[in-house]
């Protein structure tokens, strides 16, 4: 593969650019169907009880009401929305509506309309009347048996632990030993499009479902499971999606909009304000993070260990597979011998955890990273040598079992972003005196790339040439507004020599696309799924470049391919187009130039980041300026550095947030406070510093052309440089998120 | 579905005919960007919508007899650009500039935030230090004109009654020697609600440096905003100095601590306040030099 790169490695626009400026797409909420109902959920402002009487009378007789549901006329079957493909074993606790509400945002009704505001009205005409349960939101109360049940059983839904070595002997010897405690908070995905969906049922039976989805084939299922009927009877396909972020994960309206088309046998929208899709969709799991560390005296890790509490919301969902996951990560970023890894989830009255960028990864490298820096200043060490004496190494194992890390270069990031940002000079400025003071700080960061080595990871894809030259991938892919199919129609371009414009790459749609084991979750899409796409455009050329030596009548080695042509190195005049050869196959062979191919992940090997930023912070006000952020990517090889760099710009706003302003407040009494953009601040312009993105890339085997992911990865350093850079500015060791101007000035006083 | 009655007065005379049929579910609209979002949040579907923004005579800026008249249909945006505002209102122009985002302030109107009564509202803290007066009209054409203080109950509420609007606001021209200055702390840089916001209105001699006149309203500690006659009187007669700003903050401290000790905001406001002293103090004295004495 010497050969140079024609079309990856360029940044070419995302495929939807000019409809997206242009507002011309449509998304789910620009869909009118003839005849379209309306619907609108009551979400429960209860954050425990049951409900003992449901009135819906006085919404029924509103004119252009068409009906009301509720627990009483519902399925009450019950689901996991987490649950992704068939063979997944998964507690399942949720339904569409309930009769006991567990936190402020549960699903108590929903009416159906004739048009949006009517529904709206109706909405508020529901009496509903609860008897109060005790409530309970703090997840170490959780833990107790006496604490309030808020499924019949205990509370503690998870329990994991993973271990390697013998950390507890390490401790009893160690020079140093230092302990923190870390916090993390609720936040949501902030998308620009909030949750929709759009469901129609045809005389057949068969439901059309259009949604923003990460899993075309994870809303089948469950809205098979939910209303109990055959996945041949439910079609979904993903429409436009204005953001996810891991929001749109796991099926929430999609079930429901279903049954209602189904019932109402009319098509029904139902859409989310921005106040239901904060408190009523999914949120990133709260975490407390302990965690200690041997260390001797020349900055070598002996022993670690950490104890994670998950506050996994009101339901079950993914709440275990985010404790497993968030365990991990700790194994597979530094070289530590001796470790041990306890999470445990908990059920809360408080929003539902779900999937959220990085899935576990900015929480527990949240509660690593900022730990990393005390221990460094606890042993006066520089903290970037201190990192770099420790990471890992390209292709080490993973001591816990899991796959082997790969041509992991985390110790290149470093390296290279020590130098590029200047690090030794700032880290060891002198500190200014008076109200602004400034201070730098770093963080690293691993995450992975598909469920390799965990989970099912395959995917089919279906390759055609047309008639008329240009390629038809059908595969159940998701783009989810960061380049996914330009990504995949790059791949595809570069093994076929053909402009990207001549490749239709097609989304997920359950009725025609070939199946796809887990959708856009586990940052797989470009590591796995490009991987199959080029496998896939490799043998459709294989097999069409054997019919061209024997329509050209001559050995496969002699027949060129280039720049949408193909000919035969012999003789000159033999060469065709694409379209001319794909006729002659059809008359010579009565063949289609098409292939279809399974294929499945052989490996998960880490990605790398690390990230330096430097803050000013106000002393009195206590307001944090991030001045500047240099982002250095192992990325293996970057297929469009354009989309990349996109991905590490918005990780960075997603991770200021979650470092500076962002949370979903829950009182002791479960009522949300952040429940609208007014009061939940995401990081706007004029907050936003120059981010600098700095590449690594080294290749990996597995990988199209050597890419890895970075989506996810890019947004999990962030929040812990930053607090680290506070707590270098200020000489203190904050240790909760976000670290608010409350938090900076309680922490000056004391000092 | 609910319906709204629209009523689109293109005047006073046809505003005060509107104001007479006026009931309980009549709204008066202005630039909408607060009403829009409590109609849908208490979920009222339906009543008379009084649109104010046709009437002409409510969307202007001009001097007369020494005052300061703006319409109450003028814009955040308008105020920002105005020559009259920059020239002698520093404190309202900085205000409006710090009002929501670049929408809302092209959208809100100052006679809209004053009958709103939000405790966080920017302008009413600046317009309290100008020691504005609120003019309006109801709905037997009489005119009135009332303090400030006493048109804003606070926490959202106003003191006016169901058939009088808010017509004009009334700034005094101030003087030769006057100058002012507003400040607010939000959890972030723009697009934001005040956590705290001061502003200042002093008449400074520049020939023996002395503070001869001061007015300090704050903003964000109370249901509404509020003169602090305390804080006033430890400029006044002073001259800039180093101690001087050291009283200011102290004095600030005190005022924070009368009105929300208990509160849970109460530990970072005392502090963020004298962050806020010392933006505002700067801003009004910057071009001189502080050091106390000559």
């Amino acid at each position: 593969m010497n050969k140079e790169l024609k079309y990856v490695g360029k940044s070419i626009p995302i495929h939807d650019a000019k409809e997206k400026v242009t507002g011309k797409i449509k998304y789910v909420g620009d869909i009118r169907l003839a005849g379209m109902l309306y619907g609108k959920l009551l979400l429960s402002d209860v954050p425990h009880g049951k409900i003992i009487k449901i009135d819906t009378s006085k919404a029924e007789v509103l004119p252009g009401v068409v009906k009301v549901y509720t627990h009483l006329n519902t399925p009450a079957t019950l689901y996991n929305s987490h649950k992704w493909t068939s063979g997944l074993k998964v507690v399942k606790d949720e339904r569409m509506f309930t009769d006991h509400v567990r936190f402020v945002g549960d699903r108590v009704a929903v009416v159906v309309a004739k048009d949006r505001a009517t529904a709206e009205e109706a909405v508020g005409l529901i009496e509903v009347e609860y008897e109060k349960l005790p409530v309970l939101v703090d997840p170490q109360e959780a833990l107790k048996e006496t604490s309030i049940k808020i499924h019949g059983g205990s509370n503690i839904i998870s329990n994991r632990e993973f271990k390697c070595g013998n950390p507890e002997d390490i401790f009893q010897s160690a020079d140093f030993v230092v302990e923190d405690c870390v916090q993390t908070q609720k936040i949501h995905h902030a998308a620009m499009e909030t949750h929709v969906c759009l469901a129609s049922t045809e005389a057949n039976g068969l439901i059309t479902i259009w949604t923003p989805c990460q899993v075309v084939y994870q809303v089948q299922l469950i809205t098979s499971e939910a209303l109990q009927i055959p996945l041949s009877k439910i079609r979904v396909i993903k429409a436009s999606m204005g953001g996810s972020f891991g929001g749109k994960g796991q099926p929430i309206l999609e079930p429901i909009c279903a049954f209602l088309s189904k019932e109402t046998g009319a098509p029904v929208k139902l859409l989310m304000d921005r106040t239901e899709s904060i408190i009523g969709t999914r949120t990133r799991n709260a975490t407390i993070g302990k965690v200690k560390t041997a260390v001797s005296r020349d900055g070598e890790i002996l022993a670690r260990d950490i104890d994670v509490l998950v506050d996994a919301g009101a339901y079950f969902t993914n709440g275990e597979a985010v404790t497993i996951a968030l365990g991990k990560k700790a194994f597979r970023l530094y070289r530590i011998n001796h470790q041990s890894y306890q999470g445990k989830a908990v059920y809360t009255n408080s929003p539902i955890g779900g999937a959220c960028r990085g899935y576990g990864s900015p929480q527990i490298h949240a509660i690593t990273e900022i730990h990393m820096d005390n221990v460094a200043r606890k042993i006066g060490m520089d903290p970037v040598e201190f990192r770099l004496k420790n990471l890992i190494h390209p292709f080490d194992d993973d001591l816990i079992g899991g796959p082997n890390l790969g041509n992991a270069r985390a110790i290149d990031c470093v390296e290279k972003g020590k130098e590029a940002f200047g690090w030794k000079k700032r880290f060891n400025s002198p500190k200014q005196l008076g109200r602004y003071v400034r201070g730098v700080g770093m963080a690293c960061g691993v995450h992975g790339n598909g469920y390799y080595g965990a989970y099912q990871d395959f995917i089919t894809m279906d390759l055609r040439m047309t008639e008329d030259g240009e390629l038809f991938l059908k595969s159940g892919i998701h783009d989810l507004g960061c380049g996914t199919v330009t990504t995949i129609k790059q791949i595809v371009a570069e093994v076929w020599d053909i402009n990207v414009d001549k490749i239709t790459a097609l989304e997920g749609d359950t009725l025609v696309s070939p199946y796809d084991s887990a959708g856009t979750q586990a940052s797989r899409v470009t590591f796995v799924c490009g991987e199959c796409a080029r496998i896939t455009a490799e043998l459709l050329k294989e097999k069409f470049l054997n019919y061209a030596a024997e329509i050209f009548n001559t050995h496969v080695e002699n027949v060129e391919i280039e720049n949408e042509k193909i000919w035969c190195k012999d003789d000159v005049n033999k060469q065709y187009s694409y379209s001319k050869m794909v006729l002659e196959i059809r008359k010579r062979f009565k063949d289609d130039s098409s292939l279809k191919y399974t294929y499945a992940a052989k490996a998960n090997p880490a990605v790398y980041t690390a990230n330096f930023v430097e803050v000013e912070v106000d002393t009195l006000t206590g307001l944090t300026k991030v001045l500047d952020v240099l982002a250095v990517h192992d990325i293996g090889k970057a297929i469009n550095p354009g989309f990349v760099e996109g991905q590490v710009q918005g990780s960075i706003q997603m991770g200021i947030g979650f470092a500076l302003t962002e949370e979903i407040m829950i009182d002791q009494q479960g009522k949300i406070k952040g429940d609208a953009f007014s009061k939940y601040h995401i990081i706007n312009a004029p907050d936003m510093p120059p981010v600098k993105v700095v590449l690594v890339e080294e290749g990996e085997e597995h990988g199209p052309f050597g890419a890895k992911s970075v989506g996810e990865v890019a947004t999990i350093a962030i929040a812990p440089a930053i607090v680290n850079a506070i707590n270098h500015a200020l000489d203190v060791n904050i240790t909760s998120l976000p670290v608010t101007p409350e938090k900076i000035v309680e922490a000056l006083n004391n000092k | 579905m609910g319906n709204f009655h629209i009523k689109t007065p293109n005047n006073i005379e046809e505003l005060v005919s509107c104001l007479k049929e006026v009931e309980d579910k009549t709204y008066l609209l202005s630039g909408g960007t607060d009403l829009v979002i409590k109609l849908r949040k208490n979920k009222i579907y339906t009543g008379t919508m009084i649109d104010l923004s046709g009437v002409k005579e409510m969307k202007y800026i001009k001097v007369e007899n020494d005052i300061i008249q703006i319409g109450a249909n003028i814009t955040f945006s308008e105020i920002i650009e105005n020559k009259y505002i920059s020239q002698h209102c520093t404190c309202l122009k900085e205000a409006a500039q710090r009002v929501g985002s670049t929408q809302i302030r092209n959208m809100a109107t100052i006679g809209g935030n004053i009958s709103n009564a939000a405790p966080c509202a920017d302008s009413i803290t600046a317009l309290m230090a100008l020691g504005a007066k609120i003019k309006g009209i109801n709905s037997n054409g009489e005119v009135w004109v009332r303090e400030l203080d006493e048109v804003v109950l606070g926490a959202e509420k106003n003191k006016l009654a169901p058939d009088e609007v808010i017509t004009e606001i009334n700034v005094p021209l101030l003087g030769g020697g006057y100058k002012s200055s507003f400040g607010k702390i939000g959890s972030r840089t723009a697009v934001t609600i005040a956590k705290l916001n001061m502003a200042v209105v002093i008449k400074y001699n520049e020939i023996d440096g002395v503070i001869e006149d001061v007015t300090v309203a704050l903003g964000a500690l109370a249901p509404k905003a509020f003169i602090s006659n305390t804080v006033g009187k430890v400029l006044l007669s002073e001259k800039p100095s180093n101690e001087l700003l050291v009283n200011f903050k102290n004095a600030l401290i005190q005022e924070v601590d009368i009105a929300i000790k208990g509160r849970a905001s109460h530990p970072y406001k005392r502090i963020a306040i004298t962050g806020l002293a010392e933006d505002v103090y700067n801003c009004l004295f910057k071009v001189m030099e502080i050091g106390g004495g000559n």
